[in-house]
Parts: structure tokens; sequence; C-alpha cells
């Protein structure tokens, strides 16, 4: 199998994958207690107009066609309309989108940052009391609950400190407004792109402090896994011969360790990361509520509680494929970069 | 077990042993030690039942658990401690998440629960007919033909005096019945910088904001409300939209802010003059003239016509007009000249000059409201989402993120025909929406907005009452919360059983545990400070927990 | 030897692991601590109704909202509840709930991968489809649309979590029964004629049972965040009993007016109880895959 055709076999198999996701979340939402169209109306509507704005909604279709309605939709690229509000629901989740990538890009880095090079400096210290600690501290990030921390991060830095802001994205003012050229507008959403689009250094720094405890609380609790990992992988890959090679060849240990070692030992972990990404994208929950983020995750949280059918199901079935993509990149740049997998 | 295992081995399988072991021993030692889960979730299907075990009276009582009323897992627990206080009762709480709730409610399920309510119109009317008469829509299955007709009544006539009379009656029966009980109403909050002035809290519970005084240009405010669906109230009633119509649209007359809405405080707003006909059939509106809409045009009549023919015909499931039933009130409306409208009623309806000073009742734009379709939000173009106009406010951008509302920025109206007394005396606002009440609090008190309304925690609001870099402003509520029984399920049909229930709570404990101090005590539907209203409930007396142990001894409980 | 005393029993059993699991290091300490602050936890919580000063939930027992003082250690929420007997009873309800969830996902998931891995086939992979598609969803989302489905309760909550943690649990065990299946005794006793259920109890449970050990450990800190994170979100369990969860969701709300106590003896004692069966997962996980020795 060359890797072409492994592309295009996991591309198929994304197919089943979405439709059976997709099936599932129709199904389930409409189990869930509580219907959207009698939640629009407090009192008590006579049984007309109920059946009147049910059918505003599609809901009055067996439940077939209501699934084979939407299956066509989609296939347009329909998202639908929203049950609550009756707006395009693609519409809100490309406006909710950039919140959640930008924040899962940053936690990703701080991940990275913590996670890898911690892991690296664990592993060359073996068994050492720094090897030890750095252990604990990674199981300690993994078992601390996200809320907890990001509650403490806001009370220290934001409440008491008054170094960082306390939630949201932006300070009421103008937000990044990316790059206009004549009628050519650019922008991505991602407020950090936006303000370098525009030109806006103060823009940036603004975006970045909003950033900074969101991602920092999201990017510890997930770097206790990676502390593991690259350490495990980093021990097992500086037994190997090369860099034993290495290190008589009279190179600094830090070349050794950074230089060689490490690039060979992320591939296994390239694949974690990618997953992690791409759960990231999904939006932490938990995370975006207490900071006030506006992304989707909290978007979805809030469909729930009003079930908006067609919101809930789009976030699943946009989450999905993003989850397919991503992992389909990933793996495909593992089998590429790992010279020892051929297909 | 034929397993190829060494010495080492064994040692490590006797560890994880030993550690599953400990695991498991402690665990089933908490669930031995714990009282019994409470009772299984009750499905639809399942008839529900209120049962007499060991003697006690056993309530199932629900409240609902996503936020959708202030503290109601906070007020649950007060409730139940006090019931519980008289040794004969006990209670189960259960939750519900709001959509739950209401399928609840509307399956009839819940034996006792705990509901709020917001007025529609300011008038008693509003608080009793929803409640008390058979035609209500709380489901408790509550039906008494006399208090029907003395309902009927009171709505039909305008006489104070009658009125007066009648509600006094309808307020015996209420606790002689004692289906509803009322237990609270939530004051009216508002917190900013200690230069703001004008900031009125009354009980329509809208936001005058032309009549606040901001020392820089552009007032910032901020909110966890959120606009449900649009602008357009011929399809959105959400709290929300209600306070932009307020202040970028105009009624035909207005409720003085910072009234009571007392007969007597209606003041002119696009109408100079009214009057009815003796048998209140028929209203005549002497409208304001030389009032132009935002792209020129003038206001006349007409439009008046336009408004109510739209609504009333696009007459949405989810519209103001709907909910209220304008159809049922409204016959038809006619333009008798230029500047005259007669609005012909199909029953005599005493509070129709509230209904009026509704926002339900606002004039639109022809030109941005569509005859036969609600205006949406328009990405990128406010003017194309708001019908409405007249204002002291014009909407000049609105952003909606991930489906809530993210940033609103008005600007005086520079047609607005108060202008010429001020009005409005603040010439821009920006309003930023905030996920929850918390979020609020921080930004309100590091100095980011200059006023926060609406929603703040009691506890919140009392550490900035101490705090002395802002001001925060009290005023009447017109939101109530009650407990509601279904009569289906016994011994909640028995009168006798619901009285001594209302007695034993302890209205001024739940009121200075949970909110702090911060709401009122509430002693009848219709609340503190409405015209019509008595403390009818205080016969029964509060906490009185001797009435419930009594009367529960009586029924053989205990 | 039979008029033995059985403490006497255990305690031989009890040392020459305890020792055994010293002598192995930085892995045998975890397992030790973990288990040790498990035991204190689920002690305490057991004790509780004893060791409480006041009714956990009986509401005004002391001034609303009083910082920690000497007759109220840590503490008073807003309703005048005592943080202290909150703490030693909130616990209660996370045992329950994570027990629950991995007596359901061992039920359910141990027998389903390894029968799925074992015959292999389509059956594999179909069960693998299914558990992966599961896997992708983001846990918390699908917790809480579970927990919206069925309501609040133990038993409910637990069917969230362990929905969300089968395919985990199929994972693990997938592989390994892949690895095993494949060794030569094993083959040896397919060709002597051992039928399937046979080999599968005999030969590859035994050596998947530690794996599941270190998964289910996981699971238990898993299930505990999880079960506060969905109070948090309001689909927790009814307030009427003492609940970390909402002490954490409560105390957020009060930190803004400076009550820092709510939410942090709770936090920290959820955080140890998480800790406790993270280190008992990771001990014992680094103790049966062993890295290599320098």
């Amino acid at each position: 199998m060359t890797l072409r055709s492994y592309v295009v076999a996991r591309l198929l198999l994304t197919i089943p994958m979405v439709m059976l996701l997709l099936t599932l979340v129709f199904l389930v939402v409409r189990v869930l207690p509580g219907d959207p169209a009698s939640l629009h109306f407090e009192k008590q509507v006579d049984p007309q107009m109920l059946m009147e704005f049910k059918r505003m909604l599609g809901l009055d279709k067996p439940i077939e066609v209501q699934y084979l309605d939407y299956l066509a939709g989609l296939l347009k690229g329909d998202f639908g309309k929203s049950m609550q509000d009756f707006s395009p629901v693609s519409q809100q989740i490309f406006s909710a989108f950039p919140a959640t990538l930008e924040l899962a890009i940053f936690s990703m880095i701080i991940m990275i940052l913590v996670g890898v090079v911690l892991g690296a400096q664990a592993s060359r210290s073996y068994n050492s009391l720094q090897d030890h600690s750095i252990r604990v501290f990674g199981i300690a990030a993994y078992a601390i609950p996200v809320f907890f921390l990001g509650e403490v991060m806001i009370m220290v830095f934001a409440i008491y400190f008054h170094l960082f802001p306390a939630g949201d994205r932006f300070y009421a003012g103008v937000t990044p407004m990316g790059l206009t050229l004549g009628d050519l507008h650019l922008e991505t959403g991602l407020y950090t792109v936006d303000s370098i689009l525009e030109g806006n250094p103060s823009k940036l720094v603004m975006s970045l402090r909003y950033l900074f405890l969101p991602s920092l609380t999201l990017g510890t609790v997930l770097s206790g896994i990676f502390i593991r990992l690259t350490r495990a992988n980093m021990l097992e890959t500086l037994q190997l011969d090369f860099v034993t090679a290495a290190r008589a060849r009279g190179l600094r240990e830090r070349t050794v360790v950074y230089g060689y070692a490490l690039r060979n030992a992320l591939l296994p972990i390239l694949t974690m990361m990618g997953l992690r990404f791409a759960a990231l994208l999904g939006g932490a929950v938990l995370t975006e509520t207490i900071f006030s983020w506006p992304g989707l995750g909290r978007y979805l949280v809030d469909r729930i509680s009003f079930r908006d059918y067609t919101a809930i199901q789009g976030v699943v079935v946009f989450f999905g494929l993003l989850v397919a993509m991503v992992s389909l990149a990933v793996d495909t740049l593992y089998a590429y970069l790992d010279p020892r997998i051929r297909y | 077990m034929k397993i190829r295992l060494d010495k080492r081995a064994i040692t490590r399988m006797q560890g994880i042993l030993i550690i599953v072991i400990l695991v498991v021993v402690v665990g089933l030692g908490i669930y031995a030690s714990l009282p019994p889960p409470g009772p299984a979730q009750p499905t639809a299907t399942m008839t529900p039942t209120t049962r007499v075990s060991k003697g006690k009276l056993v309530i199932d009582w629900w409240y609902e658990s996503s936020g959708h009323y202030p503290q109601s897992a906070d007020q649950a627990v007060v409730y139940k401690a006090q019931l519980e206080k008289s040794g004969i009762v006990t209670v189960n709480l259960h939750a519900a998440d709001w959509p739950s709730y209401r399928k609840n409610r509307d399956a009839e399920m819940m034996p006792v629960y705990v509901y709020g309510w917001y007025p529609d119109y300011l008038d008693s009317d509003d608080y009793i007919y929803p409640f008390l008469h058979s035609g209500g829509f709380l489901r408790m299955n509550y039906n008494n033909p006399t208090v029907d007709k003395l309902i009927e009544q009171a709505r039909a006539t305008s006489n104070p005096t009658t009125r007066s009379q009648l509600y006094e009656q309808i307020q015996k029966i209420m606790v002689d019945d004692a289906a509803i009980v009322p237990v609270f109403q939530s004051s009216a909050w508002a917190v900013t910088k200690p230069d703001i002035k004008g900031v009125v809290l009354d009980i329509t519970q809208n936001m005058y904001y032309w009549l606040i005084e901001c020392p820089r240009d552009t007032l910032i405010v901020g909110t966890t409300d959120s606009v449900a669906m649009n602008l357009d109230l011929a399809e959105d009633y959400g709290f929300f939209t209600m306070n932009v119509v307020l202040n970028t649209g105009a009624g035909l007359v207005y409720i003085k802010p910072g009234s009571g809405a007392g007969p007597e405080d209606f003041m002119p707003g696009l109408a100079t003059k009214w009057s009815s006909s003796s048998d209140g059939l028929t209203y005549t509106f002497d409208l304001r003239q030389g009032v132009k809409f935002s792209d020129g045009t003038e206001f006349d009549a007409n439009a008046v016509k336009y408004s109510f023919d739209r609504s009333l015909s696009l007459y949405l499931p989810s519209s103001a007009q709907a909910a209220i039933g304008y159809k049922g009130i409204i016959n038809s409306v006619e333009v008798t000249s230029k500047y005259q409208v007669v609005f012909r009623l199909k029953i005599p309806f005493a509070p129709f000059l509230s209904l009026m000073a509704f926002q339900g009742s606002f004039i639109v734009n022809p030109k941005y409201a569509p005859k036969d379709k609600p205006v949406n939000y328009v990405e990128g173009d406010a003017r194309a989402s708001n019908p409405n106009d007249l204002g002291p406010y014009v909407l000049t951008s609105w952003t909606r993120r991930a489906g809530k509302d993210y940033e609103m920025r008005f600007e005086a109206n520079p047609n607005y025909w108060g202008i010429a007394d001020g009005y409005p005396k603040t010439k821009k606002i920006i309003m930023r929406f905030y996920s929850d009440a918390t979020a609020l609090a921080l930004v309100m008190k590091s100095g980011d907005i200059d006023m926060a309304f609406r929603q703040l925690t009691s506890t919140d609001i009392k550490s900035l009452q101490k705090d002395t870099t802002v001001k925060v402003w009290e005023g009447t509520g017109a939101f109530i919360q009650y407990v509601c029984f279904q009569q289906k399920i016994p011994p909640f049909d028995n009168p006798k059983v619901r009285q001594a229930i209302a007695a034993a709570l302890n209205r001024k404990e739940l009121v200075d545990t949970v909110f702090l101090g911060q709401a009122v005590p509430l002693y009848s539907m219709i609340p503190n400070g409405m015209a019509f209203h008595q403390d009818a409930y205080k016969v029964l007396g509060d906490g009185n927990i001797t009435m419930l142990v009594n009367t529960l001894k009586e029924l053989g409980y205990g | 030897m039979s008029s033995e005393k059985p403490q006497g029993r255990i305690l031989i059993w009890f040392l020459p692991a305890l020792t055994g699991l010293v002598r192995r290091g930085l892995a045998g300490w975890a397992i030790l601590i973990g288990s040790a602050i498990v035991a204190v936890v689920g002690v305490i919580t057991v004790v509780s109704p004893w060791i409480s000063p006041y009714d956990p939930i009986a509401i005004n027992v002391g001034p609303i909202l009083s910082p920690p003082s000497f007759e109220f250690p840590l503490g008073t929420n807003h309703l005048g509840q005592d943080m202290l007997s909150r703490v030693y009873s909130g616990g209660a309800i996370m045992f329950q709930v994570a027990i629950l969830s991995v007596i359901v996902c061992l039920v359910v998931g141990v027998p389903v991968g390894l029968y799925a891995s074992y015959a292999g086939g389509h059956i594999d992979q179909l069960a693998s489809f299914v558990m992966d598609s599961i896997y992708a969803f983001p846990g918390l989302v699908l917790a809480i649309a579970i927990a919206a489905m069925l309501g609040p309760g133990v038993v409910n909550m637990a069917l969230s979590i362990a929905v969300v943690y089968v395919p985990s649990y199929f994972r693990i065990i997938r592989s390994q029964v892949l690895t095993i299946k494949e060794l030569p005794y094993v083959e040896a006793a397919r060709m002597m004629g051992a039928k399937g259920s046979a080999i599968l109890l005999s030969y590859i449970l035994p050596n998947v049972i530690a794996s599941i050990a270190a998964i289910a450990t996981i699971n238990f800190a898993d299930a505990v965040l999880t079960a506060a994170g969905l109070t948090f979100v309001g689909l927790g369990l009814p307030v009427s009993t003492p609940n970390w969860g909402w002490d954490l969701t409560y105390g957020r709300q009060l930190l803004t007016s400076g009550a820092w106590w709510v939410i942090t003896f709770p936090g920290l004692m959820v955080v140890l109880l998480a800790l406790g069966f993270t280190l008992m997962g990771e001990g014992l996980s680094e103790l049966l895959n062993p890295r290599l020795q320098k």
C-alpha cells in the first residue's frame, strides 16, 4: 500500500464514521427530555400554535423524513437553521470556532513547551531528584481538575494581583480587524493573527494578555501526559546506538539530547499530539466556561440546555469531520516522516 | 489456573490484589454507611405518588437546576430545612434542567414545584389570571369557577373601586384554596461607577437609558442578557429584546419612570391625548406631530395602523403579541385622520393603556419591517436588523458571536421627539455581553465598565455595597417566585395540606439566607407596590410549624 | 495452622507485597502513597457522620460566609453551612459515582474487549469502529449529553462516565489480547483442542488483569473529576446530598466577593482524591511496563 492509497482509504473511512456520529447525535438529541418548540413559550399556548411552531422548526414530520432532510442539507453544505434563534448554524459555528482554535493553538504551545522540555529534562537525569519531582509534577498536573486550577489562576493573577484579565477574549473596544486592502478584507477570527495583519501591536499584546491564563491552565493540565510520554520515549531513545555514537564523538550532552534524541523520540508522540489537538478543537468546555471564552464548547453546552437540535447536530458533525481530518493529517505526516514505516 | 508465573509475578499479583481489595472494601463501606439514594427518577408514564412512610408526610419537591431561576438550589435546601423542622415531614429534593422541568410541568407529574414569573404588562390582572384562572398555564389542575368569574369581572371593568373589591375577594379565596403560594419578590439591582446619575429602577424592570447621565461621552454597560432571536417583538419575546426596543423604539404612551404604574402614571409618548368610550370598547389617540423616522419619513396614523396590522397578521406563536393574546383584545385599528387613531376592542379590557405602554405595542418603521416576515439579525447591518424606530437611541452596531450577543452600540437619535427636553442625556452607549454573573462582577470591580445591569449574585451585590469604588442602585422588582401544588396528586388535592405547607414556609428566613435580604417576602400573587395588593397569606403566619404539625397530625401523619 | 487468626493471614500476604512494592522504587512508592491517600480520604468519608461537628446540609449553623475561625475551622458558606462537615462528607457521592462507573466499565468493557479482539475478523472491526467513534468524541461533552438525557442521580452520572470510558478499556484490552493471542503457548493450547472461552479465561484474562487494574484506577480519577465537572455545568446531583462538586460551583461565584475558602478546601480534596488514584494508576502501569534499567 503506498502512501497515497493509504490516505485515500482513510478519507473514505471518514464518511461512515461521520455518518455514524451524525445518526447517533440525531437520535440522542431527540431522546433528551424537553423539546425546543415548547421552550419558546412560557405560558400555555393553544395546541394549534404549538403545532404551527413545530412545523416552522420542521419537527412535525416523521423522524425519518427529518433525518433525510437534514442529510440532504448537509450534503449541500447547509447545516440548517438554529432552532433557538433561526440563524444559520454554520454562521454560528464559524463565529465560535476561531476562539476555540486560538485557545487550542496556544494551549498546545504551552503543553508542548512544558511537557516536552520537562520530559526531556527528566529523562536526562534519570532517577535523580529532578527526575522524580518532574514526574510528580506531571502526575499532579493531570490530577488537578481544570476548573479548579483555572479558578486558582483567576483568584491569584486576576483578582489579587490584577496582572491579567479574568475572562473573555478582548476588552470593550475595537477587536482586531484583520487586513483591509480596498475591497479585500482578510479576517481570520484569531485575534493574535488579526492584530498582526492589522499592524497593531497594542492589540496583539492585548489579545495575548487575554489568552494567557486560559491557555496556561489548559496547557498545564494536559502537559502531565506529555511529560510522561516524552520521558518514556526519550529513555528508550537514549539507549539506542546512535546516541552512544554521538556521545562517543564528543558532542555536548545538550546537543545529543535536544538535537538528536529528542527528534527521534518525538515521532510517536506526534500522533498523541494530533489527537489531543483534535480533542482541544472540540472546545474545552470547562475552561471556556470559567474564562468566559466564547468558543465552540460553550456554544455546544448552551445549545444543549436549549435542546437546539440543529445546532447540536451541526457542532457534532463539524467536530467529527475536524477530528477525522486532523488525525488523518497527523498519521500521514507520521508515516511520511518515519522511514521505518512504509506502506 | 495455568499461568506461567514466577515469584516476582506472584508478589506483583498480590500487591495488585491488595489494592483492589482495599478499594473495594472502602467503597463498600462508604456505600453501606450512606443513606439510600432518593427515589428513582419518575418518568412521564409513572404515576408519581407521595406516600405516607413511617408516618411522615413525604414530599417530592422539584426545583430547576440549570440557572433559569436565581439560586433555585439554595432555595430548595432552605425549603427542605424549614419543612423538616416540623419533624413530621420528609422532603426529597429533585432537580431537573429547564427543558426537563418544562416537560415535567406539562406532564403534570411534579407534586410540588417552584416557579417564577415576570409580568407581561403591569396590571394586577397579569399576576392573577395566569395562575388562579382555570385557563392558566401552570397545569396545576386547579379549578374554582367562583374565582374564575371574579377574575373575569375584574378584567372587564376599569373602575378602580370595583376592581379593588373584586381583587380583595380573589386574594382571600387564593389563601383559602392555597393552590399557589407566593414566596418572594426580587428587588431590581444595578451597579454603576459613583459618578453616574439618573438610574431609575422601577416595577417595569425597564432600563431607561435615556435618563442616565454619564460624565464621559460614552456609557459602557455590561450585561449577561442576550437577544434570544431578534429585535422584532413580532417574533421574539425576550427580556433583553424588550429593553432594546424600549430604548430604540417608541410607543403611544409611557408609564412614568419610577412610578408604581398606577392609573395616574401614564404620560404622553407618540400620542399626546387619549380617551376611551364609556363601554371601554373604543380608544382614541391623538398623535404627536412633526416626528420623523430615521430615513426622514414623517410619523403619522398610518404608521400606527401598519405596526398593529403587521403584528396581528404575523402573530407568530413566539411573539410578544401572541403571548399576551392581542387578538383576543384588539379587533381593529382605524385611521380617522392623519394624526388620529382609533382602536376597537373585542372585549372591555381595563389594562388597555398598560398594554399600549408595553413594548409589544411600539411602532415599527414600515421601511425596515416587512409586513409578511419578521426582521432577523443581519451581520454587519444594524439598521436592517432593527425594525424599531423613533426612540431616543439608534442602534448603530450589533455583533453576535457563537449565537450570542457580543457587542451593541447606540447613539443618540437626531430625530428624537424628546430631544428638546434634553434626552437622551448620554449620547453614546456601548453594551458588552458577559457569559455569567461572576464575569460581570469581575469587570465591574476592575472598572472596565461604567454600569452593570441585571444579573449579579446576592453575595456580589453585598460585597459591592461595601465597595466604595462603585454605587449600588436598588429598586422594586417585578419578578416573583411561588410554590405550586399538583392537585392531581394526593395529598395535594387537599387544601388543608396545602395551607399547612404554605404556613410553615418562613419567607423572611428564605430571603435573608438565600438572597441576603435583597428580596422582599411576598404574601400575595399581586406583588408589593402594585395596585390592589394585600398581604393575604400573612393570616397563615410565617414559619408556622405548629399549624403544619397539627394539620398533618389530624390527617393521620406522624 | 487453621487456628491462625485471619488477621495474621492477611498480614502474611500483605507484608511481602508491601516490601515488594517498596523494592520496586518510585513506582512502588507511588502505588503505596496513592493507595494511602485514597484510603485516608475513604476512611474520612466513611466516618464522617461521626466526626462531622454539624449536619453538612443544615443551614444557618453559623454566620453566613464567615472565614475560617476557631469555631468553624474551614469557614461557612453562603447558606451558613459548615464547610468542615461538608468537606468530610462530600466525598461519599464521589466514591459512589466513581466505583459504580468502574464496575459498569468492567462489566461491559472487559467482556466486549476480550471477546471482540479474540474473535477477530468482522466482529473485531465493528467493535473497534464503534469504540473509536465514541473515543473520538470529546469526553465531557458526551458525558453532558448522556447526563442531560438520563437526568441527575448517582447511577445516571456513573453511566455517563462509564460510556465515555469503555472505549479506553476496550483499546487497552484489545492491544494486550492481540499480543497474547499470538504467543506460542496459547497456540499450543489451541492446537491441543482447548475451547476459545477456556483459553480466554485461563490464559489471556490473568495477563490482562494487571492492565485493567491500571486503567481502572485512572478511571476512578477521571470519574471524580468528571462528576465534579458535570455538577459544575448544572447536570449533577440534587443539592440535598453534600457534594464537593456543589461547593466548587458555588465557591466560584463566591470568589468575587472574596470568600476564597468555599472553593479551596473541597477543591483540594478533589485534587487529593484524583491524585491518589492517579498515583496508583501510574505506579501500576510503570510496574507492568518496566522501563529499561540503566
